[in-house]
């Protein structure tokens, strides 16, 4: 899953990136509001993390206009103000939840969690696909009773399946959502990936939920007769 | 994670410093004054340095002459009081002073000639200084440096004789009883007008060695003062001058020294990015400053071939981006006449999609090489199953081999371990493994005409990966050549086939950047082989 984070100061901006990467979404960091709107444009990003006070264009303007040009990826606002009266505001411009520094760090992931299941089916917390479950807090993947073992990379990519169940997903889809903008091309990369996840997946024998569709791209589905 | 994080600070950080004080303030005043060129400094510390010497040199050399010459005062002196003493003499009488030197005044000058028994013509009993001579010419005679200081004393210390220049002196009664017990006593003293006086004192003996009295002889020390006073003047007036001239010498052949160097930086300051063919002079001097010179031309050489690198990249660049856009647009272009039917119009979408495609690969490989030129790029560093990435690897492209009529063979018997970053790895030997069967002859039709063998084993404590190919080889003059950005052996083919020219660039990049190498062997005709060498995890 793919964030962006607006947020101008560095030392801030770089821990929440770095811990959000631990848990493996895909960061991206801006430091200004032109920049958070330009990129949120351009990427299909699964969520923005969005300080109120930004220099250029500050938060609300940013997810006003965002809405206004119908991007509608949930936004989370950060502010050292507690007022009452801009949280309010905030939420009735478009945003979708409230954070005021100083805030813990677990805090922040729980509601990046929540936020990125509202997009999704079920309301649990644990994502479920046949016998497959994923827990986005431990990340814990299980088939079965079967542990299964995935690294960064291979993790992020099941739970943009999981997120996505029986919708295709192109290959650049796939690069939008699981790596960040740093990365180059990485569509041929993505192949081997893929048979990397099926391969972990079937292990014990299970039949294959990754389908190829080919030219197009790939959708999580239950096998065929 | 369960840190708690700080809001940001409101308003601007920090303000201005503290108040400097006037004694800061003053001190960058001084620092100011020193010189800032290393010529101005040079000159200044070779002025230092030869003030100092002088300085050193002079005082020694001061000391030195007013030792010789008191030395050499007391010894006149000394030679003096022992000739007056000759023409001293005691006997049962008492005590007779013949003036043999002719020095003492108011004594008649000695004879010319004596005679061993000592026989005086006209001896004087001296009891009391001569008064009314004396008297009249007192006043000059006061004058310590004009008469002779003598007096003579007797064993009881009474006084046989006293020149009237003497009696102005203040002599310590030390002098006297020292040597009325036998010792010579030298001394400076003063005069009541305030001159300084080198007094020597000795003992008058018999042959026998009694003492009967004591003589006393001064020497004004004025003269000497005077030379020293000479000496040191006449150093104090030529040492300002030595100095500027040290000063001014030192900065001259300072400035000779670094007229090189000026020459360098001025040659320097011409030199631009778009310039980069001038060199700095080389002076012949086999010196500190041809070898700066010569450090610096080949610092520019260096950069002239960065550059040129730089600027061939994006010519080749702009170049490859240029002709799937060229195609692109000629394609829609014909689409778009009017009488296309749909077939037509989705034949040149799916060619438009391939060009697209084509480009998409493209600029991501560019990308990937920016990536490599920025310092700062992140790889990530986990543990990477080499042997099990080239299964899959291989597999992926297993569609396009058998399509080629390739046969794609693994041998990768053990685990192998290596850190790093997964994706890039698997790209370097997507890369790898595509160019194989890419380059190994095909044969449509299914006949298989070529084999690529993949080979994973760990040696010693690197991994090493090997792709192997009986594909047309490459010849050795492209060999050193061909990990470079857009080089291409045979241009019509790849292009044919879709390559960017940048894909044994990327595997270079992503091998270095683990801390490995890329090795390729090939014979024309026969085939080549790319080895990648990475350090084994367990080693690391």
């Amino acid at each position: 899953m793919r964030i962006l984070i607006a947020e101008d100061d560095a030392a801030l901006g770089s821990t929440l990136r770095k811990g959000l990467e631990r848990d493996h979404y895909a960061v991206d960091l801006v430091a200004d509001g032109e920049d958070a709107l330009i990129g949120a444009l351009a990427v299909p990003y699964d969520l923005i993390i969005l300080d109120v006070m930004l220099p250029r264009r500050d938060g609300f303007a940013v997810c006003q206009e965002l809405r206004r040009q119908s991007r509608d990826m949930p936004i989370l606002f950060l502010t050292a103000r507690r007022d009452v009266d801009s949280r309010i505001r905030g939420l009735d411009l478009g945003g979708d939840d409230y954070l005021t520094k100083p805030f813990a760090f677990g805090e922040l992931e729980a509601r990046v969690r929540a936020l990125l299941r509202r997009d999704a089916g079920p309301r649990s917390a644990q994502l479920t696909f046949m016998d497959i479950s994923l827990d986005p807090i431990t990340h814990q993947a299980t088939r079965g009773d079967r542990r299964i073992d995935l690294r960064g990379k291979e993790y992020a990519l099941l739970e943009l399946f999981m997120r996505h169940p029986r919708q295709v997903l192109t290959r650049s889809m796939i690069t939008d959502h699981v790596w960040n903008e740093d990365s180059e091309n990485f569509s041929n990369v993505i192949e081997v990936y893929i048979r990397y996840l099926r391969r972990k997946l079937c292990e014990a024998g299970e039949p294959n939920v990754i389908q190829t569709l080919r030219g197009i791209g790939y959708a999580l589905r239950e096998p065929g007769p | 994670m369960s840190a708690t994080l700080r809001a940001k600070p409101g308003g601007k950080p920090g303000g201005k410093p503290a108040t400097r004080t006037a004694a800061a303030l003053r001190a960058r005043g001084f620092l100011r004054l020193w010189p800032r060129s290393v010529r101005a400094k040079l000159a200044l510390w070779c002025a230092v340095v030869f003030a100092v010497v002088t300085l050193l040199f002079g005082l020694v050399f001061f000391l030195n002459v007013r030792a010789t010459l008191t030395a050499s005062l007391d010894n006149d002196l000394t030679t003096r009081t022992a000739l007056i003493a000759v023409g001293i003499t005691q006997h049962d009488g008492g005590i007779t002073i013949n003036d043999v030197t002719g020095t003492l005044p108011g004594l008649p000058p000695g004879p010319q000639d004596v005679d061993d028994s000592g026989e005086e013509t006209t001896p004087i009993a001296v009891g009391t200084p001569h008064g009314d001579q004396e008297s009249e010419h007192a006043d000059h005679r006061a004058d310590v440096t004009v008469g002779t200081l003598v007096r003579i004393l007797d064993a009881h210390g009474q006084l046989l004789y006293v020149s009237p220049a003497f009696q102005r002196l203040s002599v310590p009664q030390q002098s006297v009883s020292a040597s009325l017990t036998g010792s010579t006593w030298r001394g400076t003293v003063t005069s009541a007008s305030g001159q300084s006086v080198r007094l020597y004192s000795m003992p008058l003996t018999t042959k026998s060695g009694a003492i009967y009295g004591a003589i006393q002889v001064g020497a004004p020390l004025a003269p000497l003062d005077g030379t020293l006073r000479t000496v040191a003047l006449e150093w104090l007036l030529i040492a300002p001058f030595a100095l500027l001239l040290s000063a001014l010498g030192g900065y001259y052949l300072a400035g000779r020294a670094f007229r090189p160097i000026t020459r360098v930086a001025s040659t320097a300051q011409r030199i631009e990015a778009e310039d980069l063919h001038q060199r700095v002079p080389v002076p012949r001097t086999r010196d500190e400053v041809q070898h700066l010179a010569l450090t610096f031309n080949e610092m520019i050489a260096r950069l002239e071939d960065a550059f040129a690198r730089q600027r061939r990249f994006v010519a080749d660049a702009s170049h490859e981006l240029g002709t799937p856009v060229a195609a692109i647009r000629s394609i829609s272009e014909v689409a778009l006449t009017p009488g296309t039917g749909p077939e037509e119009h989705e034949a040149s979408l799916r060619a438009i999609n391939a060009e697209a495609e084509r480009l998409g690969r493209l600029v991501g490989d560019l990308l990937a090489l920016a990536r490599a030129d920025e310092k700062g790029i992140a790889l990530e560093r986990e543990p990477v199953r080499l042997d099990l990435l080239a299964a899959d690897v291989v597999a992926v492209l297993e569609p396009l081999a058998s399509e080629r009529g390739i046969q794609v063979e693994l041998r990768a018997a053990e685990p192998v371990t290596v850190l790093g970053d997964e994706a890039r790895l698997i790209q370097a030997v997507l890369n790898l493994l595509d160019n194989a069967i890419v380059y190994t002859n095909p044969r449509p039709g299914g006949e298989l005409a070529g084999r690529v063998t993949v080979r994973v084993q760990a040696r010693g404590d690197r991994a090493l990966l090997a792709v192997s190919d009986t594909g047309v080889g490459i010849a050795p003059e492209d060999l050193p050549r061909i990990f470079e950005r857009f080089y291409r052996v045979d241009p019509s083919r790849s292009r044919a086939t879709g390559g960017s020219g940048l894909g044994l660039a990327i595997v270079d990049w992503v091998v270095r950047a683990h801390e490995g190498r890329v090795r390729v062997e090939s014979e024309l005709g026969k085939g080549s082989t790319f080895t990648i060498s990475l350090p084994l995890a367990s080693s690391l």
